[in-house]
């Protein structure tokens, strides 16, 4: 049986992966909608206006969902981890202060569109309230993101009469690390949200039979597919960067995201997958020679790189290290994929010609690009990797700061509400989320996509 | 120094408050779509679009609770697990339903069971949260027992808490009655007033002379023809001052047993930071949301 502590830790961590799905769509899916919009009304071409608030709608449900799954994390956080929550109450609340600042924002702005078709028909300003939508999102995702760099690095506090009280409140937003992980972390919400919007053209091009409705998808596609490109290509640059940062900063994270288990060593290998034994052995792995060596310190192999000591207090168990590492690796190998299948993407847009009537599987980058069933595929393929890779980011990024959930300040057993009353009562109402999300999504389908 | 300690508090009760008048505006114009369509049809858009807001609001009150009261933090959690775990599902069933009802009515495709639904979910969420409202103020049905707190079913089974609920339920009556001009409901909301003011006696034997103001506003209200707008502005002025006068119900002892002033946070930076940003929250949502108001009902 499972302590009530790692119990706590699924409950919440359920829901976590199911809000980050949402909050990044309504992230990314505005900016994608108001560029088309703002292309119709520039341009005049009421197809593509009439396509961009069509498929807002869909952001209406979606932000609706968020509310929801926002406020269950944000509840479950506190009643899951209430010591966590009254440590953060001394200390970093100001983050999550603000983010209920860009929360309303949003909420509003997103009445505000809205409500404002016909008023604000053909005005740019209409666009723009999407693009502010988007930007109030991200905004958030900036806020909550600050917080998590600070559980990886806690700063300006202090320990006063048993309990840490903030001498800086604003020092939150300084961290060595925050520039670097809340850039990734936002640019990844982003991304994903760009690639579930490129997910539906596609869908829709595939199922579609009329020539005409094909050329305003594929139209919507030409528009969209530069930024995604733009987006996972910074997602790409700063997550190359946020290694280096983890070494500097959290070297016990990136030992544990490397799955370097005999301390710190040159000449290390680069670990791809594998299983950490009980006495802290890395197992069924494939090791790349010096390859991580080489990688961390300018292409020289004898450079020395962070590692875990077994005998060490506080040290992930090798679960923990199993999981972030395993998960850490398929972030890094499908954020790969998704890049070479964006660039073909976007080689493809540049090249092609726009004359072919039917849809056809070819390699071809120069076929008619929205007509390319590969490159369509293709495209769904990339928003489920990106799924992915987003989903495993985060769990690599919060298991690897384990036995912690404030790094140096707060074990994770003692953050959590021990109460074994608790325990069936989160399982009952995970279940019934989980279920609910799904039949969300089932409706969203049919009510909505469908009909778009 | 600052008067940390009043101005949360105040600041805290008055978004119950805001969150209590949206619910209550929402409640009252989903009823408008049974009792009187002219009315719900010229502020259909307004209704569709407000649990963003109160939603919104609701999260703040999580916000700022987590934010100044961290020494409750772990005995709340401990205690009344499975109560938030309800409210949490009842949030949830209602925000799934609104944004699909939403989505719908963008193509006015909503029918009279998804208002149904709606109304539903919202009074059994203004149930609960004036339940836990009253529970605050009076500490029925709960116990401190070896640092624990203890709760059963008399925390919303009490005269105080179903008369609150009664007058609760006649002021969303009065809000058709005083913000949107529906004559005949006026004398519900005067009604739930004194049926506030008869609960608070029953609690405390004594009733604050503050709540007189009050009284004279809703007689005013009630029996003089004024202008809609100011009619609209006073009420929800002296909707304000009522529950600044119920918040002072709350001192000194929260949910009947606990010290309140002990369980702010100690940090002055902290609170010096939440003191700024709460003004400047307060300060753009009213502005934006006074352009949405405007945007919608053009």
């Amino acid at each position: 049986m499972l302590p009530v502590y790692d119990i706590d830790r699924i409950v919440f961590a359920s829901s976590l992966a199911i809000h980050i799905i949402i909050a990044s769509i309504t992230i990314g899916m505005p900016f994608a909608v108001g560029t088309l919009e703002l292309y119709g009304i520039l341009k005049k071409d009421e197809s593509i206006k009439n396509l961009a608030q069509r498929i807002s709608t869909l952001i209406l449900v979606l932000f609706a969902i968020g509310t929801l799954s926002g406020t269950i994390v944000a509840v479950e956080m506190y009643i899951l981890f209430p010591k966590f929550m009254q440590i953060v109450s001394n200390t970093a609340i100001i983050s999550l202060y603000i983010e209920i600042l860009a929360f309303f924002m949003e909420s509003l702005f997103v009445g505000i569109y809205f409500y404002s078709f016909k008023k604000y028909n053909n005005s740019i300003l209409h666009p723009i309230f999407m693009y502010l939508i988007g930007i109030f999102a991200a905004m958030s995702g900036f806020l909550i993101i600050t917080l998590n760099a600070f559980m990886n690095y806690p700063v300006g506090i202090e320990y006063l009469n048993g309990q840490y009280i903030d001498i800086n409140p604003y020092s939150i937003f300084f961290t060595p690390i925050e520039f670097i992980e809340v850039s990734h972390g936002v640019l990844a919400s982003l991304e994903f949200g760009l690639s579930i919007f490129v997910l539906f053209i596609s869908y829709k091009i595939l199922k579609e039979k009329d020539i005409e409705n094909i050329k305003i998808y594929g139209k919507a596609l030409k528009l969209t597919i530069p930024i995604l490109f733009l987006s996972i290509l910074l997602v790409g640059i700063f997550g190359i960067n946020s290694i280096d940062t983890l070494a500097k900063y959290q070297p016990v994270k990136y030992a544990t995201l490397e799955a370097n288990l005999n301390g710190n060593i040159s000449n290390a290998p680069e670990n791809l997958f594998g299983i950490v034994t009980n006495n802290y052995t890395l197992i069924d792995s494939i090791q790349i020679p010096n390859l991580q060596s080489l990688l961390y310190g300018s292409f020289n192999p004898n450079t020395v790189v962070p590692g875990i000591y077994k005998n060490e207090s506080y040290i992930p168990s090798p679960n923990d290290i199993t999981i972030a590492h395993n998960s850490f690796d398929i972030m890094a190998i499908f954020g790969f994929l998704i890049f070479f299948i964006s660039l073909y993407g976007l080689i493809s847009l540049i090249i092609s010609k726009e004359d072919k009537k039917d849809k056809k599987f070819t390699l071809n980058p120069k076929y008619t690009f929205y007509m390319n069933k590969l490159l369509l595929y293709g495209l769904i393929l990339l928003s489920i990797l990106s799924l992915i890779s987003l989903e495993t980011g985060w769990v690599a990024a919060e298991v690897g700061r384990q036995p912690w959930t404030i790094y140096g300040i707060l074990l994770t057993k003692d953050a959590a509400n021990l109460n074994p009353g608790v325990v069936p009562i989160a399982i009952a109402f995970e279940l019934i989320y989980i279920a609910l999300f799904v039949l969300s999504i089932w409706a969203i389908k049919r009510y909505f996509i469908n009909k778009l | 120094m600052m008067n940390y300690s009043f101005y949360f508090y105040t600041y805290i009760f008055l978004i119950a408050a805001t969150i209590l008048l949206l619910i209550g505006i929402e409640i009252a114009l989903a009823l408008s779509f049974f009792i009187n369509k002219d009315l719900y049809k010229k502020y259909e858009n307004l209704f569709l679009s407000m649990w963003e807001i109160t939603g919104t609001s609701i999260v703040f009150f999580v916000v700022q609770y987590e934010a100044l009261l961290p020494s409750l933090l772990i005995p709340v959690a401990y205690s009344f697990y499975p109560i938030i775990f309800i409210i949490l599902f009842l949030f949830i069933f209602r925000n799934i339903g609104i944004g699909f009802f939403e989505g719908k009515s963008i193509n006015k495709e909503y029918s009279k069971r998804d208002i149904l639904i709606y109304l539903f979910g919202t009074l059994i969420m203004a149930i609960l949260l004036v339940s836990i409202l009253s529970a605050a103020i009076t500490g029925y049905g709960i116990k401190i027992i070896n640092g624990n707190i203890v709760w059963g079913p008399s925390i919303i089974f009490n005269y105080f808490t179903l008369l609150l609920l009664l007058s609760t339920i006649l002021f969303v009556l009065g809000i058709l009655g005083y913000i949107f001009n529906v004559k005949k409901f006026k004398i519900y909301g005067l009604i739930g007033y004194l049926l506030v003011l008869l609960d608070i006696y029953l609690y405390e034997n004594t009733i604050s002379y503050l709540f007189i103001f009050s009284l004279i506003i809703l007689l005013i209200l009630t029996f003089v023809n004024l202008k809609d707008i100011i009619q609209r502005i006073i009420f929800i002025i002296s909707h304000y001052l009522n529950a600044m006068i119920l918040a002072t119900l709350l001192f000194p002892y929260i949910f009947g047993t606990i010290n309140i002033n002990s369980l702010l946070s100690q940090s002055i930076p902290l609170l010096s930071a939440e003191f700024i940003v709460s003004i400047i929250i307060t300060i753009v949502v009213i502005g934006i949301y006074y352009f949405e108001i405007k945007t919608i009902l053009s």
